[in-house]
């Protein structure tokens, strides 16, 4: 029996919305792992700004080090999974990664935050905003992700500034690895 | 391409099956719990349209092992895309008033 033009609109209806909550869940199930790596470094990293603050700039430098590192083979792991994936993986993360370093660093040089807590709290809101709009297109999760840990920076840097980088240990990592499991379970 | 009407294609969750399957790229494939997920069913119904899609040749269903963790992947066959491709143009014929309307 031919289909009624109704029947037509909603079956189309229902692949539009099946193709774009499997690119979400496929996203999402992307980025668990990285969410879970960077909570842990930035809990290692904070903590160890709050107990050694002459020792904070190697610590990050060794442990994004790691981090760059372990999110490199991350990406290129589910890369090789997936016949498809771009072939031009490596090049594209160096770019994002020294994009990113870049970023940070110029806006240190002309903002020249004067405390400590400004030159922790800036990533972290940096952050907060890329995942923000990263949800805008993939997904609530990454927006909620985004929006609470932007508010959690703000709030630390207002209420706890004297303690911020344990704050940023605690909350900021918790965060992180909270939408990193969260990520994985969708 | 010429739409064609296709019964098996059309029911609801084969055609949500297919069209996860056809986001993906031809070689790529997606784990049986992760299809689950995206069309929201259960095992047993999942797995009972994926038999029916796998015998009339529109999916390919590859069973190996992830380290000691059985798993089953699914693709989509260049028949079972050019299926869905078929079926969707008859839908969009139905809407465009060039294909008949119940």
């Amino acid at each position: 029996m031919p289909m009624s033009s109704h029947e037509a609109a909603a079956a189309l209806s229902d692949i539009a919305h099946t193709q774009h909550r499997a690119a979400i869940l496929r996203g999402y199930e992307q980025g668990a792992p990285h969410f879970i790596l960077w909570g842990l470094i930035w809990v290692v990293g904070y903590s160890l700004t709050d107990a050694r603050p002459a020792m904070a700039g190697l610590a990050w430098l060794v442990l994004d080090g790691l981090g760059i590192s372990g999110s490199f083979l991350l990406g290129r792991a589910a890369a090789a999974n997936v016949p498809s994936a771009n072939p031009h993986y490596g090049r594209r993360f160096a770019t994002l990664c020294i994009t990113m370093f870049a970023f940070i660093v110029a806006t240190y040089f002309i903002m020249q935050p004067n405390s400590a807590a400004q030159f922790g709290a800036f990533p972290a809101l940096l952050m907060a905003a890329i995942y923000t709009v990263i949800g805008t297109w993939r997904g609530a999760r990454w927006a909620v992700c985004g929006i609470v840990l932007g508010v959690c920076t703000v709030v630390g840097f207002a209420l706890f500034k004297s303690h911020f980088m344990l704050w940023m240990a605690a909350a900021g990592g918790a965060v992180l690895l909270l939408t990193g499991l969260w990520l994985r379970r969708a | 391409m010429p739409g064609a009407a296709n019964e098996l294609v059309h029911q609801p969750l084969r055609l949500k099956i297919m069209a996860a399957l056809h986001g993906l790229s031809p070689r790529d494939a997606v784990e049986f719990t992760r299809l689950k997920s995206i069309v929201d069913a259960t095992d047993g119904n999942l797995g009972a349209h994926l038999t029916t899609l796998e015998q009339a040749g529109y999916v390919r269903i590859d069973k190996d092992f992830a380290g000691k963790k059985p798993r089953t992947r699914v693709a989509l066959t260049r028949t079972g895309r050019l299926a869905l491709i078929q079926h969707v143009a008859y839908l969009r014929e139905i809407l465009e008033g060039v294909a008949p309307t119940g």
